[in-house]
């Protein structure tokens, strides 16, 4: 097996893919919160991607085709190898017991939020999950979900699953219900985070988000991934990418996420 | 006495809207009338103006019998990437600056001739024919800038089994991702990492020490020593209002997406950068420099801002001098105070102070002082390029690394660290500094580490 060599691809029914990627020095290293940084050829966008699996020898990652980088990546089969996957960069999550932890997570952002749930299920936390998506097929990794969680809600805009609604909805009923959360995690649109974190707060309960920035290289160096924390400047890549989403501003962050959408590429062409 | 021979440069109306390399090097006459000026001094002083103590004399000689394979021999002694600082060493301050006919404002070339030697070896593809017998130790080196490749090389021609990591998917440090192609064409940089692998050396890329490779590992791979390079590439920034807008860059943001991954080739290359139609750099050393000047070749009017006069600008002269040809503006004696941008966030003003010199300080230059008189320019985007401070990766996963309050590592003379068989050098121990006191430092560490496992054996 060569390094960074495909051994498996599949498709997921919401269009993503999950690849297990043969890499045993970025998988021996990783934990759950580390990300890497992708290159599909050479020449290639380096992209940021979490890592949801990790054994001695390979890693697994969920990628959503949303732009030219990701499909490219996407395009890539079995037995191909990345040009380049550097890390695991970011953070380790701080895995202790807090309690109840409640998980938040959108569409693909369920795939980051399974190697904490799973960290997190080994220090005696009581775990629930509450996934949202536009409809049952953005549903992804239920077998995954339903392993690691105590309490699985799922919410669907279309209602085709679960819950009609927001996860905003569902985490307001179950938080009236009387259930005491010691901490949220959520990971997923950043639109989406900023209204949990906005409610949260409303219930003074701590709050984890993982920020999803453009970055360059992922290791402190380019500043591309800046974030305004508390009135601060921080490095997603290095002081995250999970920070204190109550200290975390959102709007400069949905500016600064959208800055190259004027050079978006279509099938690899300028629009 | 004849004149110092000029070197032939791109036009700047033309050069401005390419990449391609400014300054096209000496012919062979050219290089000829060059060395001929040189006195051959016993005492070259010259040679301690270098930090690496290249040895200038006596590879000039060689230029003017024409024996050019030897000169670059003499030339390859001392310094691993003659190509690079024959092209970038702020010679005027270095070298040159000790030539005996430096007074006269009329110093020996060196550094173009060094070039011409370089090039004439890149070119003809020459080795330094140097047998080394494999001991088989493992040594690590740890970046792949000047200092790594250095400290790397040499301990390769000692036989020693290198493996050189680097972070990034390509070897270079700074040399690739800072510093632009017209500057110091990235061909040049790929001949020398392809000649330290012919040497031996294994360079691993997306290797990052304290991530995916630890001190444990390489203990365990029975590495004996390790050298760490790791650069001064932690942008600093001046915290004030707008600094967050869509489209103000650090200066490591912008030279890595056009020159690493080569924005100014997209979409043919996939990483995008927006300057817009009108950019301000602020700061005045070469990173400042690099970065106006690229910002002009993508299309930009470019003006620079600098809180001090042109004569406190660490830049090199010849870098401002192109600058100006070029048609960037300067902006001397301005401090920008605050960014403004439209509603989807990006820039459209910057605020800027107007300062004036007061007193000297610690080091030396006029202190910059606040006049109150603010003014305002009109920008779609701003490189901030006010320095760089340590990388700190290393640092946080080697507890027992001692640094400085800088955040540099603590290294004595031999570049031993407070951990025995770790040693380091170049810009991670000084701070923003030179290549060529990087390649020193890389050399000296060599030879202390060849030392280390001759007294630990
Ligand atoms: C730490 C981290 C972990 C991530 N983990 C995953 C993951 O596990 N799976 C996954 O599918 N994606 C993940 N992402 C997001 C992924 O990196 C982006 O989707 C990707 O960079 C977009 O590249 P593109 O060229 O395909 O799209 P582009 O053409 O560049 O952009 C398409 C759209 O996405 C927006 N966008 C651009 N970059 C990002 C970004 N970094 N994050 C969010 N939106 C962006 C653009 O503004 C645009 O609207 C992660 C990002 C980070 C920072
Ligand atoms: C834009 C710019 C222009 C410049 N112009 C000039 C000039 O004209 N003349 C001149 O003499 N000097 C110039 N300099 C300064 C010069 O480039 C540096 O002093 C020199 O490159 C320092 O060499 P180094 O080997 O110490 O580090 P670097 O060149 O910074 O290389 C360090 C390498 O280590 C890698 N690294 C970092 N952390 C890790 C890790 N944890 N694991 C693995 N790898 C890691 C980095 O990715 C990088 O590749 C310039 C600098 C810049 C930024
Ligand atoms: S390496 Fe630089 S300082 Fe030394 S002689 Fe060459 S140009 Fe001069
Ligand atoms: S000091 Fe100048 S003239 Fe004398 S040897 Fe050195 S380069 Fe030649
Ligand atoms: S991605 Fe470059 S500093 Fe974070």
């Amino acid at each position: 097996m060569k390094k960074n060599e495909i051994m498996e691809k599949k498709k997921l029914s919401d269009g993503s893919y999950l690849f297990k990627i043969y890499n045993p020095e970025v998988a021996k290293n990783s934990y759950a919160g580390n990300f890497v940084i992708v290159i599909a050829k050479d020449g290639s966008e380096r992209i940021p991607l979490t890592i949801m699996e990790y054994t001695d020898e390979w890693i697994s990652i969920v990628i959503q085709p949303i732009g030219f980088s990701t499909k490219e990546i996407c395009f890539l089969e079995e037995k191909d190898c990345f040009s380049g996957i550097m890390g695991p960069l970011g953070k380790k999550i701080e895995n202790k017991k807090y309690g109840t932890i409640l998980f938040v997570a959108g569409g693909i952002g369920i795939a980051p939020v399974i190697p904490q749930m799973m960290e997190f299920k080994k220090t005696d936390n009581k775990i629930i999950l509450i996934h949202g998506a536009r409809d049952g097929e953005h549903i992804i990794l239920e077998k995954e979900s339903k392993k690691y969680t105590d309490n699985y809600i799922i919410c669907t805009d279309d209602g085709s699953m679960g819950k009609k609604g927001l996860v905003t909805n569902a985490m307001k009923e179950l938080i009236e219900s009387g259930e005491k959360i010691d901490h949220i995690v959520t990971i997923g649109p950043l639109i989406m985070m900023k209204f949990v974190s906005d409610l949260s707060k409303n219930y003074s309960i701590p709050t984890t988000a993982s920020l999803n920035t453009i970055m360059l290289d992922g290791t402190g160096m380019c500043g591309s991934c800046r974030v305004e924390y508390d009135g601060e400047v921080k490095f997603a890549c290095v002081d995250g990418p999970d920070m204190d989403a109550h200290k975390i501003n959102f709007d400069v962050l949905l500016r600064r996420n959208a800055r190259f959408k004027s050079l978006e590429l279509v099938n690899g062409e300028k629009k | 006495m004849k004149e110092r021979m000029k070197m032939r440069e791109q036009n700047p109306l033309e050069r401005k809207n390419n990449f391609e390399e400014v300054t096209l090097g000496y012919n062979e006459q050219e290089a000829l009338h060059e060395a001929s000026r040189c006195l051959e001094c016993k005492t070259a002083p010259c040679k301690t103006g270098c930090p690496a103590n290249v040895l200038i004399p006596e590879f000039i000689k060689e230029i003017k019998n024409k024996d050019f394979k030897k000169a670059h021999y003499i030339l390859k002694l001392k310094n691993n990437l003659p190509a690079v600082c024959g092209r970038v060493c702020p010679q005027e301050v270095q070298c040159e600056a000790k030539c005996v006919l430096a007074k006269k404002g009329n110093a020996v070339a060196i550094g173009r001739l060094e070039r011409f030697i370089a090039d004439f070896g890149i070119k003809n593809n020459l080795s330094l024919d140097i047998e080394s017998k494999s001991n088989s130790i493992k040594v690590a080196v740890i970046g792949s800038g000047p200092a790594g490749i250095t400290c790397a090389a040499d301990l390769a021609k000692e036989g020693f089994e290198v493996y050189l990591y680097e972070a990034l998917h390509k070897a270079g440090g700074v040399m690739v991702y800072g510093i632009p192609e017209f500057r110091l064409p990235k061909s040049i940089v790929e001949h020398e990492i392809n000649k330290i692998q012919e040497l031996g050396v294994k360079l691993e890329t997306n290797m990052v020490f304290g991530k995916n490779i630890n001190l444990s590992d390489l203990k365990e791979k029975g590495f004996k020593a390790v050298f760490i390079g790791s650069g001064a590439g932690l942008p600093k920034f001046m915290n004030i209002q707008g600094e967050e807008l869509n489209t103000c860059y650090s200066a490591n943001e912008f030279l890595t997406r056009i020159n690493l991954l080569k924005a100014y080739k997209f979409p043919e290359f996939k990483t995008p950068v927006i300057v817009g139609k009108k950019t301000v750099v602020v700061g005045g050393g070469n990173v400042a420099m690099d970065a106006a000047r690229c910002a002009l070749r993508l299309g930009a009017d470019v003006t620079l801002i600098y809180r001090r006069t042109q004569k406190e600008m660490p830049a090199r002269v010849e870098e401002v001098h192109h600058a100006m040809e070029e048609g960037i503006k300067f902006e001397f004696l301005n401090n920008p105070v605050r960014y403004e941008g439209d509603e989807k966030g990006f820039v459209k003003k910057v605020f800027v102070e107007r300062m004036k010199l007061g007193e000297p300080d610690a080091s030396g230059r006029r202190r910059p002082e606040k006049t109150g008189e603010i003014r305002e320019f009109e920008a779609d985007s701003v490189v901030v390029a006010i320095g760089n401070s340590p990388n700190p990766v290393i640092q946080q996963n080697l507890k027992d690394l001692k640094t400085t309050k800088w955040g540099t590592i603590e290294v004595d003379e031999n570049n031993n660290t407070s951990i025995p068989g770790i040693f380091a050098g170049g810009d991670i121990t000084t701070g923003a500094a030179t290549v060529i006191e990087a390649i020193g430092a890389g050399k000296k560490a060599a030879m202390s580490i060849v030392n280390y496992i001759k007294n630990n054996k």
